[in-house]
């Protein structure tokens, strides 16, 4: 294969130069003309009904222009995945603290506030339930969805457990006789897993513009991830056609799962307040309104039951995950299915037996979140193996290498496992951080310890489609449906149209962030930007490579694989010298041969639905990217505080287009990871998000990330076929191995295990105190 | 924010009658980095906000050797840091400032303003209060001087009186050998709002290594920060060995009374914190090279 | 009832009416149009409204817009000169410091602040220093290269 000139180099971030200089805008730096600001009027109750709204008062304030009641609402039940909210409570029923029920538009932000104030919901309490278990009971104390049976979803078919009326998602796999499995093994560990409810934190706070056109397109500038899906999302819940809308996406402060589809709310919320004043409306989530409305990534419990043979071979897996949910299926009937796949991914496994359940509380809602529950799932799993290992003094990477999947094995799911490159990514981690050499131990309340854990993290397919146009100056414009968030899919796309006609990557245009020029495209979700858009893109520089070829061809009198493409030239393979210039096919920039010179294209790949009981399918996932952690760490046994002193990632996730961009997004999930292990969690009283704000829900600064020389990348590609240029995904698998990791050197470090995370001090301190390691005066 | 009238008097008497007139519904705003954030987040919502950052002489570190330390209340977190005197004379506190917030707070956060928003974390209060602080206080009467452990009087409450205004802090000349340490306990690095906070001034006579006088203040297990004296007691007029250690730290840790839960840390928890900051402070103190005077 | 504040920004003197309860930030960004200046929490906690007030780092949404008045303010676009990047932006970019890019103007500015106090820092004083400042996207490792970089420290 010819040396690539874009691909696979270190090309500098098409939009760094914006964003260093201040320029880059995000959706509040744009000012719309007549804006009016929101003001949402939200449910102190974690349930009850409405009896009656009281808005004459708010609508005295001078300058209040409209207040948007739940009459006002579309009588049409939406949703991402499961189908289950109205934009404004139409069924009189608040289901959580913080749900929207009416919108106060005004002059100013303060007007809006305080008339929002002033606005008095009148309800009638009703009892609510927190606890995820006790909603999963037969006989729960509360029905949050008493019409769950006839609510329906957009993505896959919904069925109704009427055992369970608070489960909206039951998701099994059934491979093998895990029964028999049990009987058969030698050692059996069993334990119960928690993993606590976090927010993304990305740092542009949501925000959307909306307003009717003149010609009555709706219109929305916001900041999310998925321009498709939402423009799709409006189509049902205003009943008109998706032509009619038009979704606006600029640059996005951070996504991480928390910017998808209508999820948040605010998009329909704004767009009821534009059509009845008849002005731009601009909603805001205040910080605080982003720890509570922000849709968290949920608590999940998982029961995990392993059986091994003596000599180390996994025989049987059983797991029951259950994901507390809060008050909307939505996103999370999507998640509570997926997050089964950190467990098929990875091991080989005779007999495994599944089963998710996504269930409603009265919390606040939830949805996606980095990872999309591999990393609760892996938390567990992955501390299973060094347990395991443990049982019968076998090395913890040994274990693991022993149950890995090989290529070409059958995953619990009945796929077969392909591009498979964690073996090689464990070896890569092991051998950085010195696996098998103790830790020097400085001495003093501080000991250190080492861990390792592997994981994997599919891709969902949906299918991507881009566009691109040859001009006559020699630049190509390429418009795909995706959005820079920045995990850098210009600069992505930028190389490889670079690579694909051989012109510089200064002389790529992207046109991004608008549903009325750009291609449908599900956005930068599951990983899968590179993959997807990237490949369509690529696809869609090959079909406009091949109208050129096709008129260099008739002047040449060469057929198209007779013909190359570099430097504005089109040109014969044999004989460089025979070529026309790309500028030759235009007059004064009009295409000699009439229509735009264009590329179209659409990337898919066909899956099949899982068999409903058993959840087997030959595809149900596009590809799995593979992951492998190693930590060393010191805890402090008289504080139970932990440091990470040493991280290093190995990812598996195909030919990396931009190494450095690669490098730059491993780095951040590690201490996105470091975080939710150690110090992030939502605390929840009574349905209250009790601390919604950065002061009380701490994410890492720089002082939680090793230092540089002690944080290591390493990228580890195996190529995938089916990937542009053998690319794969990386931007959620790197988080999902490393709380686990944490763990395990926890463990190493200090002989207490704790199985919930955050991995409080607080929390390890009483383990410790358990086996009577704490450190004494 | 809701809106209120903003007023910048140009000399203390202005404010002070500002202040009088307006009572419950005025603000003092110095710095800001905690008035703004509570008034954004609707837990104060005064009617008249009065910055008092235009009258001068307010913003100065005086150290004379028989006097002792002045520092005006507007003097920010970040000079406390960086003073040459201090460093020199006070360690304490210059340690203590240095771990509140981040660079960018401390630039703007005063000294009067985290002694009158009255936390019991405040960094600056511990310092203080072991080095037996006082305030001085100027109001519609006159002025005052008052300890500062009776100016902070409770969760967010001083001891000001309507029209009062806090202009500066007074701190005695250091008797000889005496060295201040401070530990603060966060989940994250000092940036964090502490856990427990433990700050100990203690006086120790080079010739027999016993212990003359000792302060130790507790923050964040109480209202208020407070006086760990069943532990101040078992040290005074003793050697500092790992038995008094271990049993001073042990009371400091009784001393504390936290609430049984917060959302930072249990009760529990942060008296166990106590017994091991205590711990380390006074071993600390033991290992800390020869005082030159401070 | 607005206050006539007079600042100068960017080396640019500007009169403008606020109401005293808008912040600076607010007014940089809705009056002077310098979106550069990002809001992220409005709580003083993340660091992206990060400006230099007589050169100084500042969290600007936590300064009430009258206390402003008579000050010399430096936002992210008064950075680069006649066109040429400052080193620190230039740095950001050589080292892939910039994800989503909403930090960035309050890591550049609070990283001037250091390096105009402090022209050779260590790494751990590089870390202390920009604690303040919030980012999600980078883990923040090269962002300490590039600055470390833009001091000389490393090529």
């Amino acid at each position: 294969m010819a040396e690539l000139s874009a691909v696979g180099k270190d090309i500098s971030r098409t939009d760094a130069l914006e964003k260093v200089t201040g320029k880059a805008k995000f959706t509040a730096d744009f000012y719309v003309s007549g804006m009016l600001f929101g003001a949402i009027v939200k449910s102190p109750y974690p349930h009850a009904r409405i009896l009656r709204i009281e808005a004459e008062e708010a609508r005295g304030v001078p300058g209040v222009r409209t207040i948007v009641l739940p009459e006002d609402a579309p009588d049409k039940r939406f949703g991402y995945g499961l189908c289950d909210m109205f934009a404004l409570p139409r069924d009189g029923i608040v289901r959580c603290v913080g749900q929207p029920v009416a919108i106060v538009a005004a002059d100013t932000l303060e007007i809006a506030e305080e008339a929002a104030d002033k606005v008095r919901v009148h309800c009638q309490k009703m009892p609510a339930m927190f606890d995820v278990e006790e909603a999963l009971s037969e006989k729960p104390p509360v029905i949050v969805h008493p019409d769950l049976r006839h609510y329906t979803s957009s993505i896959f078919p919904f069925s109704f457990e009427p055992d369970l009326p608070n489960c909206f998602q039951h998701f099994r796999i059934r491979h093998g006789d895990v029964k028999k499995g049990f009987e058969e093994a030698d050692i059996i560990v069993e334990n119960r897993y928690f993993t606590a409810r976090v927010s993304h934190c990305s740092l542009e706070p949501r925000v959307v513009d909306a307003w009717v056109e003149p010609d009555g397109t709706l219109t929305v500038r916001t900041s999310s991830q998925t321009p498709t899906s939402t423009q799709m999302s409006f189509a049902t819940i205003f009943g008109v056609s998706p032509t009619k809308v038009r979704i606006l996406i600029p640059y996005v402060g951070g996504g991480f799962g928390g910017k998808i589809g209508n999820d948040t709310m605010l998009e329909p919320l704004a767009m009821m307040a534009a059509m009845k004043s008849g002005r731009p409306v601009r909603l805001v989530h205040t910080r605080a309104q982003e720890f509570v409305g922000g849709r968290h990534r949920a608590d999940v419990i998982t029961y995990i039951k392993d059986g091994m043979k003596r000599d180390g071979t996994l025989l049987a897996r059983e797991i029951r995950a259950i994901l507390n949910a809060g008050m909307k299926g939505d996103v999370a009937h999507v998640v509570a299915r997926n997050m089964v796949f950190g467990s098929v991914g990875t091991y080989r496994i005779p007999n495994f037996k599944y089963d998710g359940y996504g269930v409603y509380t009265n919390n606040p809602p939830t949805g996606a979140f980095r990872g999309f529950g591999t990393p609760e799932t892996t938390w567990a799993i992955e501390q299973q193996m060094d347990l395991l290992s443990e049982k019968i003094g076998m090395d913890p990477v040994e274990m693991r290498r022993k149950n890995l999947l090989r290529e070409g094995d059958t995953d619990v799911c009945g796929q077969a496992a392909v591009a498979i490159g964690v073996g090689s990514c464990l070896e890569k981690v092991s051998e950085w951080i010195g696996w098998g050499k103790e830790p020097v131990q400085e001495g003093g309340d501080w000991k250190k310890g080492k861990g390792i854990a592997i994981g994997n993290k599919y891709s969902v397919s949906i299918p991507a489609s881009a566009t691109v146009k040859v001009h006559s100056d020699g630049t190509v414009e390429v418009r795909h449906g995706s959005i820079e968030m920045g995990q850098g899919i210009n600069t992505v796309v930028t190389q490889i149209v670079a690579e694909e006609f051989g012109i510089p990557v200064n002389f790529v245009k992207i046109v991004l962030g608008d549903t009325a020029v750009c291609p449908p495209d599900h956005g930068p979700v599951s990983s899968r930007s590179t993959f997807f858009t990237g490949s369509a893109v690529r696809l869609a520089c090959q079909d406009a490579k091949a109208r050129l070829f096709a008129m260099a061809g008739r002047k040449l009198g060469l057929s198209a694989d007779q013909l190359a493409i570099g430097n504005g030239q089109v040109f014969a393979r044999s004989e460089p010298g025979r070529s026309i210039p790309i500028t030759d096919f235009f007059v004064h920039d009009i295409p000699l041969e009439g229509s735009e010179i264009i590329g179209t294209a659409s990337f898919m790949i066909p899956t099949m639905p899982p068999d409903p009981l058993t959840g087997q399918s030959e595809r149900i996932v596009a590809y799995y990217g593979h992951f492998a952690h190693a930590v060393e760490v010191a805890v402090n046994v008289r504080t139970g505080a932990v440091k990470v002193l040493r991280i290093v990632g190995a990812a598996d996730m195909g030919k990396p287009i931009n190494p450095e961009m690669a490098g730059g997004q491993m780095e951040g999930g590690f201490l996105m990871g470091i975080g939710t292990s150690l110090y992030e969690e939502i605390v929840l009283k009574d349905g209250v998000v009790a601390n919604p704000t950065f002061v009380d829900y701490r994410i890492p600064t720089t002082l939680e990330m090793p230092h540089n020389d002690s944080v290591k990348v390493i990228l580890n590609p195996v190529p995938h076929a089916e990937g542009p240029f053998g690319a794969k995904g990386l931007g959620e698998g790197v988080m999902v191995p490393i709380a686990p990791a944490i763990g395990n050197a926890i463990y190493n470090a200090v002989g207490a295990r704790v199985k919930e995370l955050p991995i409080s001090a607080e929390s390890l301190l009483k383990e410790l105190k358990k086996i009577g390691q704490e450190g004494k005066d | 924010m809701k809106p209120f009238q903003y007023l910048s008097p140009a000399s203390i008497s202005e404010a002070v009658s500002l202040l009088k007139e307006y009572g419950q519904e005025a603000k003092v705003i110095a710095g800001g980095t905690d008035l703004v954030v509570q008034m954004r987040k609707g837990s104060l919502s005064p009617r008249y906000v009065v910055d008092i950052n235009g009258i001068p002489g307010l913003d100065t570190i005086r150290y004379d050797p028989v006097r002792g330390l002045t520092i005006g209340a507007l003097t920010t977190v970040r000079a406390l840091e960086k003073s040459a005197d201090l460093r020199q004379q006070y360690p304490l506190i210059s340690l203590a400032a240095s771990k509140l917030g981040s660079v960018a707070i401390r630039n703007v956060a005063t000294v009067g303003g985290n002694l009158c928003n009255a936390m019991p974390i405040a960094d600056t209060a511990q310092a203080l209060l072991a080095l037996s602080a006082k305030v001085r206080i100027t109001g519609p009467e006159g002025d005052r001087v008052i300890p500062l452990e009776d100016f902070l009087i409770g969760h967010g409450k001083t001891a000001l009186g309507t029209g009062e205004l806090l202009r500066e802090v007074q701190v005695p000349v250091l008797a000889p050998h005496t060295k201040g340490f401070y530990l603060k306990q966060t989940i994250r690095g000092s940036i964090d709002l502490a856990i427990v906070n433990v700050a100990v001034a203690i006086t120790v006579d080079p010739g027999d290594a016993v212990c003359k006088d000792i302060r130790i203040v507790l923050g964040s297990v109480a209202p208020t920060p407070i006086r760990a004296r069943k532990a101040e007691d078992v040290v005074r007029g003793k050697r500092l060995d790992e038995d008094v250690i271990g049993k001073a730290a042990q009371l400091a840790s009784e001393d504390a009374h936290p609430r049984p839960g917060s959302i930072r840390a249990s009760g529990e928890y942060k008296k166990e914190m106590v017994l091991v900051l205590t711990g380390q402070l006074l071993r600390e103190a033991v290992s800390s090279a020869p005082s030159r005077g401070e | 009832m607005r206050q006539l504040l007079r600042l100068r920004v960017n080396g640019e003197d500007h009169e403008v009416w606020v109401e005293p309860w808008k912040s600076l930030a607010d007014v940089l960004r809705e009056d002077l149009n310098l979106t550069g200046v990002k809001i992220g929490c409005n709580e003083g906690q993340c660091g992206s409204c990060t400006v230099l007030i007589d050169g100084k780092p500042v969290k600007s949404c936590l300064v009430l817009a009258p206390r402003a008045t008579g000050k010399e303010i430096l936002t992210i676009e008064g950075l680069a000169k006649d066109g040429k990047l400052h080193p620190l932006q230039e740095a950001f970019v050589k080292h892939f410091a910039v994800q989503c890019g909403f930090c960035t103007p309050g890591f550049i500015l609070a990283a001037k602040g250091l390096l105009d106090e402090n022209p050779h820092p260590t790494e751990e004083e590089v870390r202390k220093w920009l604690a303040g400042n919030l980012c999600r996207c980078t883990g923040y490792v090269k962002i300490i290269e590039a600055v470390l970089s833009a001091a000389g420290s490393r090529p």
